[in-house]
């Protein structure tokens, strides 16, 4: 639960030394962008750098969707399978059928929604733990894609050119990913940070039963906030597929641990409450991290373990702070 | 009114207790009408050796459960176990010294859990997922993508073969069985586990030791992975790349299933039978039935999310992710 649950860590949120905190963070971030520049000499070139950042932006995607799910205390294993989903069910009848471009995109995003809306009700009606309900949906929606794909086919070719300009194409000289993330972001902070929907989100996450007792439908915006989760899983799906000019089942899979630390990460740099500033940072973090470390020569195997290495790392960072401001309050 | 009601309730009662089992008989009695295949006389043992791996999986997942954690790491877990098992037959080793190291190894990355969930106090969810993503990735370096098989050796004989016409899969899934059912519901430790997966606070104020009772479960669990984990392979021969995260979705659905078994709504060894059986006749009724993989998965998922959603007892309070 991300909550503030003592006067304790109200103060501690509150003191100078938190700006000391951020300053070292960033001084760390740009430290590590000049070693590996260093080393590899290419990382921080014109090129490079907007690569990083376009691919910064699709993962901002789809974790903007975590952050919204975590904000009401919730988690979405099913980010990454119905990222897939929509992709598959939105391109495969306009290139196999010719079904025209909106529909099929409409069709997909469809299909994501309602896996989000099945996760959004086994959780706020039934009472199912959401990463259980979620992880069932998850596989659900890996059983559907190979469904969907005929058992597997991809695809690689045939696409409409309206739709890989949504992965490839420029606006005024700005990659489209970046720009349909500027966008989404934009509408996500306003949405949690400045209007009433975000208080009841938040307030449902801190303390649902307060919040029910204070009148927010609690179960309506935690539905709402699954739904929107997995739209935006979708859109990274779309585009995904648009930026690779292929989309196989396993599409969107690497991206369920990529939101889950880019959530997190931004969790713990920012007062220890999730964030859609948080998940922005956490992100370019990652991806600056990731691009950084096989620049140098790492393999990819490796990288996943470092990853899994992260997460844990964040995690242990997150608890010795908590320590520490415990043993300040007493 | 009065009459109706009540009556109406102690039906829903009846159908708490006995729905799953009820749903167990329904599906094979389904399945058997169906398919010719399904109902012949040796598919039902077929099933049952089937269940097996499954099973042993299934408990050590139990465990974590009954102490009040959840555990994703066996997704990873599982494949490092069998790929270390295979792949070290493979070079020559002696089957009981690749056993060894297998069982370390999911010992060491069980204690890894254990100590930062039941020690170090941070949500089982995140940790063990990244424990299952790491050790995936471990996965991966170890075997590079590649299925290590096992050929000519006996420990395929002695594990695929029998003991009085049953398996020995089957004799050593039932002895972990009932070796599980009087370690959790029979001994002082286990009925300290099941205080401490009900009520953490009473379970402190009763003096009970939390975190080294949390920490053993995780051990038990790491233990049953590496178990299930070799012998799921010496069924199939080999391991494939990520085995366990095709074992995963069977296994946390047939500890939902369990929660259900006779309406306890809580984590209990026997229900663990009840739901290995039931996921192993599904899965092998969709081979039998010819149809494509996929479904199976698809249907999969379904049962996790109808067992999951018959096995919650309060459906008032949202539950929520800790995400310390």
């Amino acid at each position: 639960m991300n909550t503030i649950t003592s006067r304790a860590d109200v103060r501690a949120a509150a003191r100078p030394r938190d700006f000391l905190q951020r300053a070292a963070v960033s001084l760390f971030f740009l430290i590590m962008i000049v070693v590996f520049e260093i080393i590899s000499r290419k990382y921080l070139s014109l090129e490079n750098i907007k690569s990083i950042v376009t691919q910064a932006s699709m993962l901002g995607i789809i974790a903007c969707g975590m952050t919204v799910v975590m904000m009401t205390g919730g988690a979405d294993m099913s980010v990454g399978s119905v990222a897939g989903l929509t992709a598959i069910c939105g391109l495969w009848f306009v290139v196999n059928d010719g079904l025209p471009l909106p529909v099929g995109i409409a069709l997909g995003l469809a299909a994501g929604a309602a896996i989000g809306f099945i996760n959004g009700l086994c959780v706020s009606r039934l009472g199912i733990a959401p990463f259980v309900a979620t992880l069932g949906t998850m596989f659900l929606g890996q059983g559907l894609q190979y469904m969907v794909s005929e058992g597997g086919m991809a695809l690689s070719y045939g696409f409409p050119k309206e739709y890989l300009f949504l992965g490839t194409g420029n606006v005024a000289g700005v990659p489209m990913p970046i720009v349909v993330f500027a966008l989404i972001f934009a509408v996500m902070l306003f949405l949690t940070e400045s209007s009433p929907v975000g208080r009841y989100l938040k307030a449902t996450g801190c303390n649902q039963f307060a919040a029910e007792l204070s009148g927010v439908k609690i179960r309506k915006y935690t539905l709402i906030s699954y739904v929107l989760s997995a739209l935006l899983a979708g859109v990274l799906g779309l585009i995904l597929g648009a930026s690779q000019q292929y989309i196989s089942p396993t599409l969107g899979d690497s991206f369920l641990m990529d939101s889950l630390i880019v959530a997190l990460l931004g969790k713990a740099l920012f007062d220890e409450r999730i964030s859609m500033q948080g998940t922005l940072f956490g992100a370019l973090f990652l991806r600056f991290f990731e691009n950084g470390l096989s620049m140098v020569g790492m393999p990819v195997t490796v990288l996943n373990i470092l990853k899994g290495a992260l997460l844990v790392g964040i995690l242990l960072i997150n608890l010795a702070r908590k320590r520490r401001a415990e043993r300040r309050a007493t | 009114m009065k009459g109706a009601s009540s009556s109406r309730s102690t039906a829903l009662a009846q159908l708490d207790k006995y729905g799953s089992i009820a749903a167990f008989a329904l599906l094979i009695i389904a399945f058997s009408a169906i398919s010719e295949h399904f109902r012949a006389g040796s598919n039902y043992m077929n099933i049952i050796v089937q269940a097996a791996p499954l099973m042993i999986i299934a408990l050590g997942v139990n465990f974590i459960n009954m102490a009040g954690e959840s555990d994703l790491s066996l997704g990873g877990v599982i494949g490092v176990c069998a790929s270390l098992f295979c792949g070290l037959i493979g070079k020559g080793a002696s089957p009981l010294a690749a056993a060894a190291v297998a069982v370390a190894a999911g010992l060491a990355f069980a204690a890894v859990d254990g100590l930062m969930v039941a020690y170090a106090g941070l949500s089982s969810f995140i940790v063990t997922i990244s424990i299952m993503f790491l050790s995936m990735g471990v996965e991966m370096t170890y075997s590079k993508g590649a299925s290590l098989w096992i050929r000519d050796n006996p420990i395929l004989v002695i594990v695929n073969g029998s003991i009085l016409g049953v398996p020995n899969l089957v004799v050593i899934a039932l002895a972990l069985f009932a070796a599980s059912y009087i370690l959790m519901h029979k001994t002082k430790l286990g009925v300290h586990v099941q205080a401490v997966g009900q009520s953490t606070d009473a379970a402190r104020y009763a003096g009970i030791p939390i975190k080294r009772l949390k920490f053993l479960m995780f051990l038990l669990g790491g233990l049953f992975y590496a178990l299930g984990g070799m012998l799921n392979s010496l069924r199939s021969s080999g391991s494939i790349i990520y085995s366990g995260q095709k074992l995963l979705l069977p296994a946390l659905a047939i500890t939902f299933i369990g929660k259900t078994v006779l309406g306890s709504k809580k984590s209990n060894v026997p229900g663990i039978l009840v739901g290995a059986l039931m996921m192993s006749a599904i899965n092998n009724a969709f081979t039998m039935l010819g149809v494509s993989f996929y479904f199976t998965t698809i249907v999969q998922g379904l049962v996790l999310l109808i067992a999951a959603g018959f096995s919650v007892g309060n459906r008032k309070t949202i539950l929520q992710e800790d995400l310390r």
